[in-house]
């Protein structure tokens, strides 16, 4: 009688990338290289396949700085996965199943570093390299806009599929509703055809306000359900009214959605329309001097900063830095982005400085100041900001 | 012109499989042009055009030049008042992902016109697909076991040369509604996608998958569809013979 033993396709494929391994010396792996060593460890810790005492060992001597790098080179890769953006329900798109497979493949890489790290003290957390892969992978939408989700990202993973047990990350993408069941809850305006209704989480829409990222997921959300619309409206108001950062990106959609002017999804300048829209306001302005008058103690106003997120739909992030005389405009692109200029009112930057951000510097007029971001791909982001004083305390 | 034939060579493979040269309507010939190397894929993905780097092949298949001048002479045809509706070639997002599947005679010929006569992308598309045929043809291929290139594979992470150089076709079942398909990757991101008729390849599309390290190719190489027992080949990769041989090298 044969012994059935518990092992599929993927189980060989992990036992041959393992033997594939034999003899590599890990620390003379340039960063891309390393990651696929881990990778490899890492597919095997998840399958819970005995992994050889000599490559364990060879990755128990890398130091903390091959993490760093190895991190390093993930966050690069992760500029080239591509979600689809609103992709059709029938649709087969090929970056998709590369970017859900590439996801995957990280996941590995992470579950390695952390079983060669966390023994020796060091939390994965601990890495800034590692905390900013977190983070680029919390900003991407899995869920293309809500319309994939769990059992779409399985069927992409094809043999890797006996990878994702509980607990794993796509077990964290929601169910979608297909056909019937969703037909009478969500259209697309263009296209009239039946949307899948998944609701954001509350750090999702948190992360779109705030960092104006998952913006096709949220605004579909809340073109689809007027109630979802309206919280979000709420939340919205409630973080202006506290002060708390609301970016760039939830403040043109609040804006539209008061009825002065449609949301901005172009991406080109001929489609910009931006003269046709009111300025977005941030109360930006410090006063000259903060004490009051009557004193003789009065210090010099502090720099406000305000966050505007990412400029959807370029992948840059930008904050304003506002002082009562001057506003500075900085801009950081995001890996694999070339800009080529960046306006804020009549000041103009055309290169980056040496920090690798791209900064300008306006006065305030109390005019609105045009904003304008052009990448050398020829997508532009344009916007008119009005700055205004902040109220007395 | 009412139909491309794809591949315009007709090819042996190993295992008994061919290639012949296929009609492909000319709508859907467009439609792959427009979406590939024109980048109206990766633009609808809010990507550069460029994303898919058809503009890096050698020879590019397109050059930002070409593409520029190519985008205004199509956005300038208007026979009988029809208009492209691609709307991503004026800087828009259009109504729906290919309107060229509804796109009506005149103006497709007339593009056809520009894209594939004129400016010869079409025809540069057309030679991608060939050479990665050519690659895992018959009298140039060796069939060998898929563990045994995944030991190579991991093994060559210190040779990027070697696994950027390698061609990978594999057999399998693939798509929503899974149908019977061939795969050829190549290890600079190109692939081509073929339906499976009994032992017949019928060309699918091809695209290009941006990859930056060795990491990412040899995954790449070995992202293939799902094996299935009941094909011929399902359980193998046919790889070029002498890049298989150069791995010792």
């Amino acid at each position: 009688m044969e012994i059935e033993t518990m092992t599929s396709p993927f189980h060989a494929h992990v036992g041959a990338a393992l033997d594939g391994l034999r003899g590599i010396a890990l620390a003379d792996l340039e960063p891309g290289a390393l990651v696929l060593a881990l990778r490899v460890l890492g597919d095997a810790l998840r399958l819970g396949v005995d992994v050889p005492t000599p490559a364990l060992r060879a990755a128990e001597g890398l130091p903390d700085a091959a993490f760093r790098a190895a991190f390093r080179a993930l966050v690069e890769e992760t500029a080239t996965w591509t979600l689809p953006v609103e992709p059709g329900p029938d649709e087969d798109d090929p970056t998709y199943h590369w970017a859900i497979r590439r996801r995957d493949e990280a996941e590995s890489v992470v579950v390695a570093a952390r079983r060669i790290l966390v023994p020796r003290g060091t939390l994965l957390d601990e890495l800034e390299e590692a905390r900013a892969f977190d983070g680029v992978v919390a900003s991407r939408d899995f869920t293309c806009g809500g319309r994939r989700g769990r059992a779409d990202a399985e069927r992409a993973l094809r043999e890797r599929i006996v990878l994702a047990t509980p607990g794993s990350w796509v077990e964290q993408l929601s169910e979608v509703e297909r056909g019937r069941e969703a037909a009478g809850a969500a259209t697309d305006g263009a296209a009239g055809k039946a949307l899948p209704a998944t609701a954001p989480s509350d750090e999702s829409v948190d992360a779109y306000i705030t960092s104006g990222v998952l913006v096709v997921w949220v605004e579909g959300a809340a073109r689809r359900s007027p109630a979802f619309a309206e919280e979000l409206e709420a939340m919205i108001d409630a973080g202006i009214a506290c002060h708390a950062t609301v970016g760039l990106t939830a403040r043109r959609w609040r804006r539209a959605r008061k009825g002065l002017a449609e949301p901005a999804r172009s991406l080109s300048r001929a489609d910009s329309g931006r003269g046709e829209r009111a300025p977005i306001r941030f109360a930006a302005v410090p006063p000259v001097r903060l004490a009051a008058a009557d004193t003789d103690d009065a210090i010099l106003a502090p720099q406000r900063i305000m966050e505007l997120g990412t400029l959807y739909p370029l992948d840059v992030v930008a904050r304003l830095m506002v002082s009562a005389e001057t506003s500075t405009l900085r801009v950081s692109p995001a890996l694999g982005l070339t800009l080529r200029r960046v306006q804020l009112g009549s000041a103009v930057a055309l290169a980056a400085d040496t920090e690798g951000f791209w900064r300008v510097t306006a006065p305030n007029t109390g005019e609105p100041l045009d904003l304008r971001v052009e990448a050398a791909d020829g997508r532009v982001f344009e916007e008119s900001v009005a700055l205004e004083p902040v109220e007395a305390p | 012109m009412s139909a491309i034939r794809i591949p315009t060579r007709g090819v042996a493979l190993p295992g008994g499989l061919r290639c012949a040269p296929g009609e492909v309507r000319v709508a859907a010939w467009q439609a792959h042009l427009l979406k590939h190397p024109l980048g109206i894929a990766a633009m609808r993905n809010e990507r550069p055009w460029n994303h898919e780097a058809w503009d890096v092949t050698t020879p590019p298949v397109v050059t930002q030049e070409q593409r520029e001048r190519l985008s205004g002479r199509i956005v300038a045809l208007d026979p009988g008042g029809d208009r492209c509706q691609v709307r991503e070639l004026r800087g828009a997002r259009s109504l729906e992902p290919e309107p060229c599947y509804r796109c009506q005679p005149p103006l497709l010929h007339q593009c056809a016109a520009l894209l594939d006569e004129a400016d010869g992308v079409g025809r540069r598309y057309a030679a991608v697909i060939d050479a990665l045929l050519a690659e895992v043809a018959e009298d140039r291929a060796t069939v060998v076991p898929r563990l045994d290139l995944t030991r190579r594979l991991i093994g060559a992470t210190r040779r990027p040369a070697w696994i950027e150089g390698g061609t990978v076709l594999a057999v399998g079942i693939e798509g929503r509604h899974p149908r019977p398909t061939v795969r050829v990757a190549r290890g600079d991101g190109t692939r081509a996608d073929f339906w499976l008729n009994g032992t017949d390849l019928v060309w699918r599309t091809t695209y290009r998958l941006p990859q930056v390290s060795v990491n990412t190719r040899a995954s790449f190489l070995m992202d293939h569809p799902a094996p299935s027992p009941s094909l011929s080949l399902s359980d193998v990769y046919v790889v070029p013979r002498g890049w298989w041989e150069a791995h010792g090298n």
